[in-house]
């Protein structure tokens, strides 16, 4: 049975149709042939459930929030902010990209978007100071994909929404380890540039530190961001939804305020917001009528029957699902890679002995990775639309130290869980 | 056939500015709750409720778009190995099985509806809202995705029989990696719009 | 006896983490009816929480045929139909032996109702453990509650909350435990000892342990799958049901108790270390307040929703074993 439902899905979906077609054949099908009951019919009520739940709903928040923000006119001083700050590394901007995208992650949700933004703000300086534009845009491509490491996260939302795992304790785990990355990618571009220091480009002007503490206000704004979506949630104020949606308001407001946004705009906005909701919970609903079927007819449970039988130790099949999910991202989407495996790979983790928090962190560096790995990587599509001219494989060479980041960080995350668990544990009291 | 956008692309942006309206209006009634409940201990609005309906109505509504917009995900690693030809009838094969899902969303989902209605359901809390009205907006989202995932496959069996692959391959086909990146150079490209709001 | 004939019954369970399918219902479906019936009826389970379900429905599931028989969280379908709510109506039993009384009682009722306007038949009707105030700061009293957000679930559960001013705020269950802790909401109602088991003791320090309800259950078969079973296995099935039904509340009686001392660690626990959540003292006040709010507000609210004709029956059941009667207006 389980055979059938791999062959059919790697035919339906090999024949390239839509994947929550894919998804939702398979489903009919594994419940017309194994299954004596109109499993179907279930498929109108897990409908209203997904498209009425309320963490869900910080799905849209995050994306109009970015598409938003990117009209805003914030980021532009927040950039020459930074710039102050870590411009004088050996690698010069390419710090200060990684830092501001750190920061932008720290108010949008989407890696996507914050890459959008930071590309957009950053690439004029590449050509005038005479970077190289392979490691260059690597930083903005592996930069971007902090958006959703560092909370908060629309991918931790869902995977949240998936797994049954707090949403609050999912952004309080990814908290080190989404900074430790973006030390890691400051460190792999200082030690490249080290090496070779003709990849470096002009290091900033150095500034006096009286314009270094005046360049603050300039992170004014992203800071109250993140109070509101992040702050808010742990200072008792709003859940994970009601925060995104405060980031909402707060972005509208700051785009008034820098009299950036026209009605125009906000259509595109709109436009934006449910081209990417609607794409996303289409899916979502098809894996969630997909798990309904393989849940009744027991299919899930014999895949992690068979998991645990296989006599490996955790950590030997934790490590071929980290292999599967890097070989995948090179080729599926994203969000559609995590929607459709969680509700079968959660449980396999859980049972082997791992936290699903801490597996969630892991889950949502993989994804990061799979943003940055050709052919099908949507940072590279952004970051090479931003530029706009030269060959793409630039784009794709400058990111591969990064992915190496990626996995060492995920290294790190094994062997010592506590990277992700003792923040959460910390502030729990437990 | 004329090139002009057809009436289900011009339809479903309506639907989907207002869904984003929508969502616009979700994000100021849950923030005057969230300011509400920590000044005065009170919500004013139930936003978590009528919220979640929104989000329903957003979602469905936002269905056809996304297809007439070619934001629905495929998965490409074989068809781009295919030969054109091929290409074409994985393209008929992929709205055709996409109209039937929308057939059946749109089938159960009224299966759904008329389940509240029979039984006069209301939602489990004060507002007690009959269900028949949220759920019956959803399922207009849904009717439309019918309609323009059956025009889109009749429009793509008619281009076919004309032999104009390329319109097909404009319409339904998967997204190509240039049209990919003008689709984020055009996010870029609105940024800079911003500025000049005479632009669009 | 002759052998029954071989049938095989797909069973959707209540709430995974519960003792109450761990421990019972679980095991009843996969050991006890196969052994009892020499193996001639075998049953698959799965927790509905586990198959992507969030409760309400539940029951137009299986009313629609997709699984033969299932349990589900009344409260959880009140919106669906108030009727739902009439045996475990906040405030009305103030033990598990006046709730039990009052679900036998209103159990021709449930059983009609199902059977003529839902197309299920009833087959047990069961609780969960009192459900009780988990909260961040200390309540002595309901009065407390004035100004407090409280994870309810359920419109009875809310109206109670609501009369003593506070605001029910409805909640997913594996969210609770994170908005206490951060303070989204001061207060949360459960079981005693699903409160434990969920860990609620690690965000909220006190217990009020006034029983606010009992958080009724009822399990039911799909009609056309019961009405075409022979008549040997639907009087085995209920005979079974029936002991089962006797287990759970039982089970209930044993963990009420046994909660609070999980919680407290006023007594031995037998399900893990005990927490240190501080207990208040149910006051004669309270007792009095209960009553107030289930009169004043809980009761006409309900009545007003169920309407005149379910009320009345209400009045000729229930009424007579507490002794109220509500009315509509
Ligand atoms: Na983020
Ligand atoms: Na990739």
């Amino acid at each position: 049975m389980l055979l059938v439902a791999v062959l059919l899905l790697l035919v339906l979906v090999g024949s390239a149709l839509h994947v929550a077609s894919a998804l939702g054949f398979l489903g009919a099908a594994l419940s017309s042939i194994y299954s004596p009951f109109p499993l179907l019919k279930a498929l109108g009520e897990l409908m209203w459930a997904a498209s009425s739940d309320f963490i869900l709903l910080a799905v849209p928040m995050f994306i109009l929030t970015g598409e938003i923000l990117l009209r805003s006119g914030v980021t532009e001083r927040m950039y020459d902010g930074l710039d102050r700050w870590v411009g004088q590394l050996p690698g010069g901007l390419m710090h200060t990209n990684i830092a501001a995208s750190a920061i932008f992650a720290a108010t949008s949700g989407s890696s996507v978007a914050t890459a959008a933004t930071i590309g957009t703000v950053s690439m004029p300086n590449m050509r005038r100071h005479g970077y190289n534009p392979a490691l260059f845009l690597g930083t903005i491509a592996a930069g971007g994909t902090l958006g959703i490491l560092i909370p908060p996260s629309i991918n931790m939302v869902i995977y949240g929404m998936l797994s049954e795992t707090s949403v609050p304790e999912l952004y309080l785990a990814a908290f080190i380890p989404g900074f430790l990355l973006a030390g890691l990618f400051s460190l792999a571009v200082w030690v490249i540039c080290l090496v070779r220091p003709a990849l470096g480009g002009k290091r900033s002007l150095p500034v006096g530190t009286l314009e270094r503490i005046r360049s603050l206000v300039s992170l004014g704004p992203p800071l109250l961001l993140f109070l509101l979506v992040v702050g808010s949630i742990y200072a008792g104020l709003a859940t994970p939804t009601e925060a995104a949606s405060l980031g909402v308001v707060a972005s509208l407001l700051l785009a008034l305020a820098n009299r950036r946004l026209s009605v125009a705009a906000l259509l595109r906005a709109f436009e934006g917001t449910v081209r990417t909701t609607s794409m996303v919970m289409l899916i979502v609903i098809a894996a969630l009528f997909v798990n309904f079927v393989m849940s009744t007819l027991g299919i899930t449970d014999a895949v992690v029957m068979a998991m645990t039988r296989l006599d490996w130790s955790p950590l030997a099949v934790l490590l071929v699902i980290i292999a599967a999910y890097l070989v995948l991202g090179c080729f599926v989407e994203t969000l559609t890679l995590m929607i459709a495996t969680t509700p079968i790979v959660v449980p396999i983790i859980t049972k082997l002995g791992y936290s699903p928090v801490w597996f969630g962190v892991v889950f949502v560096i993989l994804i990061e990775a799979a943003l940055i790995t050709p052919p099908i990587g949507m940072n590279l599509f952004v970051v090479q639309s931003v530029r706009g001219q030269g060959p793409f494989r630039d784009v794709v060479r400058g990111s591969a130290p990064f992915l190496l980041m990626m996995l060492a960080l995920i290294g790190l995350l094994i062997a010592a869980p506590d990277l992700a668990l003792w923040l959460p544990r910390a502030l729990s009291g437990k | 056939m004329s090139e002009r956008p057809a009436f289900t692309a011009r339809g479903s942006q309506w639907l989907a500015w207002i869904g984003g309206g929508l969502m616009l209006a979700s994000a100021v009634l849950i923030t005057c709750d969230v300011v509400a409940r920590n000044l005065f201990a009170s919500t004013i609005f139930e936003s978590f409720e009528l919220s979640t309906y929104a989000l329903a109505a957003t979602v469905s509504l936002g269905f056809a778009f996304a297809l007439t917009t070619k934001a629905h995900v495929r998965i490409e690693v074989l068809y781009i190995l295919a030969p054109a030809g091929v290409r074409r009838g994985l393209d008929l094969l992929a709205i055709l099985s996409l109209a039937a899902v929308a057939f059946a969303l749109t089938w159960f989902g009224i299966q759904t509806v008329a389940e509240s209605l029979t039984l006069g359901a209301r939602s489990n809390s004060a507002l007690a809202v009959p269900l028949v009205i949220p759920q019956g907006i959803w399922l207009a989202g849904l009717i439309w995705f019918l309609i323009t995932t059956t025009w889109l496959a009749g429009r793509t069996i008619v281009l076919l029989a004309r032999g104009r692959f390329d319109a097909v391959e404009r319409e339904v086909g998967i997204v190509s990696l240039e049209e990919e990146i003008e689709a984020s150079t055009e996010a870029h490209q609105r940024g800079r719009d911003a500025q000049r709001p005479e632009a669009r | 006896a002759d052998p029954l004939p071989k049938t095989t019954v797909n069973v959707v369970g209540n709430l995974g983490i519960t003792t109450q399918y761990k421990d019972l219902e679980a095991p009843f479906w996969t050991h006890k009816i196969p052994d009892a019936s020499d193996g001639a009826v075998t049953a698959k389970i799965k927790p509905w929480n586990e198959m992507g379900l969030k409760g309400p429905e539940v029951f137009r599931l299986l009313r629609q045929g997709l699984f033969d028989i299932a349990t589900a969280q009344m409260g959880h379908m009140a919106g669906d139909a108030p009727i739902n709510d009439a045996t475990d109506l906040a405030g009305v039993s103030p033990t598990i032996e006046v709730f039990s009384q009052v679900t036998q009682a209103f159990r021709p009722e449930l059983e009609r109702y199902y059977e003529k306007e839902f197309k299920v038949k009833l087959l047990g009707l069961w609780s969960f453990q009192a459900q009780v105030l988990y909260c961040r700061e200390q309540i002595r009293g309901l009065a407390d509650l004035k100004g407090k957000r409280v994870r309810t679930s359920g419109a009875s559960q809310s109206d109670f909350i609501e009369h003593f001013g506070g605001s029910g705020v409805s909640m997913a269950f594996g969210e609770v435990q994170q908005a206490l802790a951060n303070g989204v909401i001061d207060c949360a109602i459960t079981g005693t000892l699903g409160g434990y088991k969920a860990k609620w003791f690690e965000s909220a320090k006190f217990l009020h342990p006034l029983p606010i309800n009992w958080g009724s259950s009822a399990q039911a078969a799909n009609l056309a799958f019961w009405n075409k079973l022979p008549a040997g296995v639907q009087s085995f099935l209920l005979a079974q049901i029936k002991t089962l039904e006797a287990d759970v509340w039982e089970q209930n009686r044993r963990e009420n108790d046994l909660g609070i001392a999980c919680n407290t660690g006023t007594a031995p626990c037998s399900e893990g270390p005990a927490a240190k959540m501080t207990l208040s003292t149910v006051s004669e006040s309270d007792l009095a307040l209960r009553k107030e709010a289930l009169l004043k507000t809980v009761l006409p609210r309900w009545a007003k929703r169920c309407g005149t004709d379910c009320t009345a029956r209400w009045n000729a059941t229930v009424g007579k074993v507490v002794n109220l009667q509500a009315s509509p207006n």
